[in-house]
C-alpha cells in the first residue's frame, strides 16, 4: 500500500500532466518525463495482438522536444481545443522506487467553430520515479481504446 | 458538371483531356454507388494484408474491397482463401472480430458454419426437428456458400479481386511497378502493426493526394525545413501503368549528396515556403533512413489503382488499404512492417521512423486536414466548378523524372473514366 502523500502526489502529477497540455503549454510537457524515458501512444488493437503500431513514439525527452518543436515550427493540423477528462488514478504498487500507476483519460476536441466531439479514450499505464525529490514519469503508455482515429493526432494525450 | 445529352442517362466527362475533374464526383450519392459497382465489384484488386499475418491453418482477417466486408483465411491445405463476410443465409455478418484463428467461421444469427474456404459446413437443424420443418429435400449446402474471391500473394502481400476473372495481379499491376514492389518486398516481412484513420473526405481526394507529390514540400513543411526536399542531391523518377491507372513515385539519394540545397529553394516552395529556416532535431534519426534499398533508393510510394497504396520511406514501410464508407467518409488502414532479419538496432531505427506517418505523422498529418477541409467546399459547391490539374501539361505521361506534376492524378482520372464507361465528350460524340 503506498503512503497518502505519495498517492497524492502522483495523482496530482497526472493532474498537472493534462493541465499543461490542455492549456497549451508544450514545451513543459516533456518536463514531466526524466531524460531517460519513453512515451508512446498505442493504439489498443495492436497492443491486445501483442504488436507494436503505434501512433507516436518518443524513446526519450529528446524526441519529445522534438515532436513539440515541429508542431510548434512546421506541422498544421485541424484548429481546436483539447479538453482531458483525467480519472480514476490508482498506484498498483512500487518495487524499487518505481511505481505502476494507471488511470482512465477522454479528450474531448472542440473545433474552430466551436463544436465539440469525443476525441479519444483509453488507459494511461505510467512508470513513476522520484528525481531530486519530484515526482516524474519514466514511461507514459497511453493504451487508445478508441484506435480508429478520426482527426489529425497532433497534440499528445 | 457531367452531361446526360438528351436525358439518355449517359454520363460523359467534361472535357476531352483529364486535366478538370467534376467537383460533384466527389460528393454524388449516384456515383459512389456506381463506383462499387464498376470499380470494385470489378475487375481490380485491392490490397488486404500480408501472408505473414495468417502463419497458422484457421489465422484469418477481414477487410474491405469498396464497401463489401471481406474475410481472408488460410485453409488447412496451406491456401489463403477470400470470401465475403457475408452469411448465404440472411445476409448477417459471419466473423465479427478483426482478425483471429478459428477452424470454422459460425454466423451468429442461424448457426450457419463455414470453413476456412467459405463453403457452408453445417445448418442447424438442417432436416427439421422430431419430425417438424427443416429444409427441402434438394437443399444442397454447397449452393450456399460465401462469395468467393480471387486472391493474390504477390511477394508476400496479399490482394483480393470480387471479380474470379479479374487478370492475374502481376498482370493488373504491370511490370514496371511490379519490380518495384519485389525491391521493397525484400526478405520476409513481419508485421509490425495496424493504424486506422476515419477521415470525413471522398476516398478519391485520398487517392488523388497518394499521386500529388506537387503538394509535398509547401503542404508538408517537415520535408524541405529537415531537408528531405533537395533536387539537387535526389534523383527522381516516375512510373505510372495500366493506362495511368497506377502511379509509382521514386526518389533516389544520388551521390553528390554534399550539394549544397539550391538557391531557389525558396522560391520552389512558393509564399509560405522558407528555403532558408531549418528545423534542427536533437534526434535526427527520426527522419533519417539507411541506405536499405539497391542504387540510393529511399522514398517509394506506389498508388494502386483503385484503393491501395505503399508508403515505403527510408527505413519506414506500411501499405494502406482504403475503404470507402459514404461519398464524404473514408477510412485508411495501414498495415506497418518490417523484416524477420532485421537487427534488434534496425527495428528500432524503423519505430523511430514510423513517427512520419500515420495520423501523428511528420510529413503525414496535414494530409487528413487539407482533404476534410476540400471535401467541405466542395460539397458547397455541389451543382458546379471542376478541379484544375495542368502542372507539368495536359495529357498523361507514363513516365516521368520530376514530381512537379500532376500527370499521375490525369492518369487516375483516365482510368477512373475508362472503368466507370463515363467517355470523353470527342468519344460520345462518335458513338
Amino acid at each position: 500500500m503506498t503512503d497518502m502523500e505519495t498517492e497524492y502526489r502522483i495523482t496530482r502529477l497526472n493532474n498537472e500532466y493534462v493541465q499543461c497540455i490542455d492549456e497549451d503549454r508544450l514545451e513543459e510537457w516533456p518536463g514531466f518525463f526524466v531524460e531517460d524515458s519513453k512515451y508512446v501512444i498505442f493504439p489498443r488493437e495492436n497492443y491486445e495482438a501483442g504488436l507494436e503500431g503505434y501512433w507516436m513514439y518518443c524513446a526519450s525527452g529528446a524526441m519529445m522536444r522534438d515532436r513539440v518543436k515541429a508542431l510548434r515550427e512546421v506541422n498544421v493540423y485541424n484548429i481546436h481545443y483539447d479538453r482531458h477528462l483525467l480519472s480514476n488514478v490508482v498506484v498498483q504498487g512500487e518495487e524499487d522506487g518505481v511505481y505502476d500507476v494507471r488511470s482512465n483519460y477522454a479528450v474531448v476536441q472542440t473545433d474552430v467553430e466551436g463544436r465539440c466531439h469525443m476525441f479519444s479514450t483509453g488507459q494511461y499505464r505510467d512508470k513513476v520515479v522520484r528525481e531530486n525529490g519530484e515526482f516524474k514519469f519514466k514511461e507514459k503508455i497511453v493504451i487508445v481504446d478508441s484506435f480508429n482515429i478520426d482527426r489529425p493526432l497532433a497534440i499528445p494525450f | 458538371m457531367l452531361d446526360q445529352p438528351n436525358g439518355s442517362g449517359q454520363l460523359v466527362w467534361p472535357t476531352d483531356d483529364f486535366t478538370r475533374t467534376p467537383y460533384e464526383v466527389y460528393a454524388s450519392e449516384e456515383i459512389f454507388a456506381r463506383e462499387q459497382q464498376k470499380l470494385f465489384d470489378a475487375p481490380t484488386w485491392v490490397f488486404m494484408g500480408l501472408e505473414c499475418e495468417l502463419k497458422e491453418a484457421g489465422d484469418y482477417l477481414t477487410g474491405t474491397i469498396g464497401t463489401t466486408p471481406i474475410v481472408l483465411s488460410k485453409a488447412d491445405d496451406g491456401q489463403i482463401h477470400g470470401f465475403v463476410n457475408k452469411c448465404a443465409h440472411r445476409g448477417a455478418k459471419v466473423v465479427r472480430e478483426l482478425r483471429g484463428n478459428a477452424k470454422f467461421l459460425k454466423c451468429l444469427y442461424h448457426g450457419w458454419t463455414y470453413d476456412n474456404r467459405g463453403d457452408l459446413k453445417a445448418v442447424p437443424m438442417q432436416n427439421g426437428v422430431m419430425g417438424d420443418g427443416g429444409y427441402p429435400d434438394d437443399f444442397n449446402p454447397e449452393n450456399h456458400c460465401l462469395r468467393k474471391l480471387k486472391v493474390a500473394n504477390f511477394s508476400g502481400v496479399l490482394f483480393a479481386s470480387l471479380d474470379l476473372n479479374a487478370p492475374p495481379f502481376e498482370d493488373y499491376l504491370g511490370p514496371n511497378l511490379g519490380e518495384r514492389v519485389k525491391t521493397i518486398c525484400h526478405s520476409p516481412l513481419k508485421i509490425w502493426g495496424y493504424q486506422r484513420q476515419t477521415m470525413d473526405c471522398n476516398w478519391k481526394l485520398f487517392m488523388e493526394n497518394t499521386r500529388d507529390i506537387y503538394h509535398a514540400p509547401m503542404l508538408h513543411a517537415f520535408i524541405p525545413q529537415f531537408g528531405m526536399f533537395n533536387p539537387a542531391k535526389q534523383k527522381n523518377e516516375l512510373i505510372l501503368e495500366h493506362g495511368g491507372a497506377h502511379s509509382g513515385f521514386f526518389t533516389y539519394e544520388t551521390e553528390d549528396a554534399a550539394a549544397p540545397p539550391p538557391a531557389n529553394q525558396k522560391k520552389m516552395q512558393g509564399p509560405a515556403g522558407d528555403g532558408g529556416k531549418k528545423l534542427v532535431f536533437e534526434d535526427p534519426s527520426v527522419a533519417r533512413g539507411v541506405g536499405e534499398l539497391p542504387n540510393g533508393l529511399y522514398l517509394n510510394i506506389i498508388s494502386i489503382f483503385p484503393a491501395s497504396l505503399f508508403t515505403c520511406v527510408g527505413n519506414a514501410f506500411t501499405i494502406r488499404q482504403v475503404r470507402p464508407i459514404a461519398p464524404d467518409k473514408t477510412e485508411t488502414v495501414y498495415v506497418w512492417f518490417q523484416f524477420e532479419n532485421d537487427s534488434e538496432e534496425m527495428h528500432d531505427r524503423r519505430t523511430k521512423q514510423s513517427n512520419l506517418f500515420g495520423p501523428a505523422g511528420y510529413v503525414a498529418m496535414e494530409d487528413a486536414e487539407v482533404m476534410e477541409s476540400t471535401q467541405q467546399m466542395i460539397a458547397r459547391g455541389l451543382e458546379s466548378g471542376s478541379t484544375f490539374m495542368e502542372m507539368g501539361g495536359r495529357d498523361v505521361q507514363m513516365s516521368g523524372s520530376h514530381g512537379v506534376t500532376e500527370t499521375s492524378l490525369r492518369g487516375f482520372w483516365q482510368a477512373y473514366c475508362k472503368y466507370m464507361d463515363i467517355p470523353t465528350p470527342s468519344a460520345a460524340a462518335a458513338e
